[in-house]
């Protein structure tokens, strides 16, 4: 089951095979449950984040389309937008940013060869993250992850909305240039 | 009212990050849809912020989780499946005046801490992402503020009031520049939902009134 692909998975998942589903969740559930526990902090609350995502993906299924990204990417942003608005609903501001930006960054490991290309941009991305000044990193993983409006990003640093603004553009900026430049190594 | 290039630019990062709300948001948006370059612009930041995902850290769930899962898909098996449309023609008269507040609160703070009441939940298209929002009273019946700002392709759609395996068309909403608002009124349980139902009868978007 491991070498179907994860768009084969969740074909099958949509076509409404059972063994194609359960190996879905068993694939995914790991990175589902992670990124939830990170953005609600509160293992109960992430279970019930990490399960409705599945559940979206699940119906969903068919919807998804390829082009616009993996199938761990649609999966992921589905998981944050979930436990975001269990936040905003539940408990704005509850999860310590502090624990939210002092989180240890996933660092890729070996995958399906499909996917090899999207890890190759996450390693970099990784590589850029950590690169960053504090202050831009900290503001990119409490808006980017965290789902911090600029304002929230200003109230839990204690500073200006404007500077809070200009540490989100510029790490977008500075992570977008090492995206976009072709590897040396490569 | 329009937004220059640079101003767009300066709001592309918190755009692709999902974290740039109300006016600000459907400003940048009405001018991407007739600005390719500033399009294009985005669409690199929203490839980093979709990245900056993967970098979150795997866990393991609590025991059972598989399975809880699993068998939570077994549950919602038929939801959705059977097409039983009442109409409903009781618009409750009252529950309407709550509504006009309702949007009144939404427009003057979103944190919505001033009316208890009141519930916002996100309304959310079949990609997973949010392109609106429904405000509802916990009243009987309750108001309904149904709006939708996001990737919801312009045309007619019926709204319904989703409840088990039953849909009961509650009124109809018109997207026009990706724009729609309905307000109203519904008797709702707690696991409702109001769905948006194309003319084709796919559910183009879908909100969970928990409260
Ligand atoms: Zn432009």
């Amino acid at each position: 089951m491991w070498s179907v692909t994860d768009d084969a998975l969740l074909e099958g998942m949509a076509a409404g095979d059972p063994d194609a589903t359960e190996a879905f969740v068993a694939r995914f559930q790991r990175r589902v449950f992670g990124l939830a526990i990170t953005i609600v902090g509160d293992p109960r609350a992430a279970e019930d984040v990490a399960q409705e995502a599945l559940l979206r993906a699940w119906r969903h299924g068919a919807a998804y389309d390829p082009r616009r990204g993996s199938v761990t990417t649609w999966l992921l942003a589905i998981t944050r937008n979930l436990a975001i608005d269990v936040m905003r609903v539940r408990r704005p501001l509850a999860i310590a940013p502090e624990e939210l930006v002092a989180m240890p960054l996933r660092t890729s490991h070996a995958e399906p060869a499909t996917l090899a290309v999207a890890h190759d941009d996450a390693a970099r991305l990784h590589a850029a993250v950590a690169d960053l000044p504090d202050e831009q990193r900290r503001a990119i993983l409490l808006a980017g992850i965290g789902g911090f409006s600029a304002r929230e990003v200003a109230e839990a640093e204690g500073i200006p909305l404007g500077t809070a603004k200009t540490r989100i553009r510029t790490a977008m900026l500075r992570l977008r240039a090492v995206l976009v430049t072709p590897d040396p190594a490569e | 009212m329009t937004l220059e290039c640079a101003e767009v630019r300066e709001r592309a990062a918190e755009l692709a990050l999902g974290i740039l709300d109300g006016k600000d948001r459907a400003d940048v948006l009405t001018h991407l849809s007739s600005c390719p370059s500033c399009q294009a612009f985005v669409e690199e930041h929203n490839e980093v912020a979709d990245l900056l995902l993967h970098l979150a850290p795997e866990a393991d769930p609590p025991l059972g989780f598989q399975p809880r899962t699993l068998r939570a898909f077994g549950s919602q098996q038929h939801r959705g499946r059977r097409r039983m449309f009442i109409a409903v023609a009781a618009a409750a008269a009252a529950a309407i005046i709550a509504s006009v507040t309702a949007v009144r609160i939404i427009d003057a703070d979103r944190t919505e801490q001033a009316a208890p009441a009141l519930r916002t939940v996100p309304m959310i298209g079949t990609d997973g992402v949010k392109v609106g929002r429904v405000t509802f009273s916990k009243s009987t019946p309750a108001a309904l503020a149904v709006s939708v700002d996001y990737a919801v392709p312009d045309g007619d759609y019926d709204l319904a009031l989703v409840s088990g395996n039953a849909e009961e068309l509650i009124g109809t909403m018109t997207i026009a520049d990706g724009q729609g608002e309905w307000n109203g009124a519904a008797a709702i349980n707690d696991d409702d939902a109001v769905a948006l139902v194309s003319a084709s009868g796919a559910r183009v978007c879908e909100a969970e009134l928990r409260s």
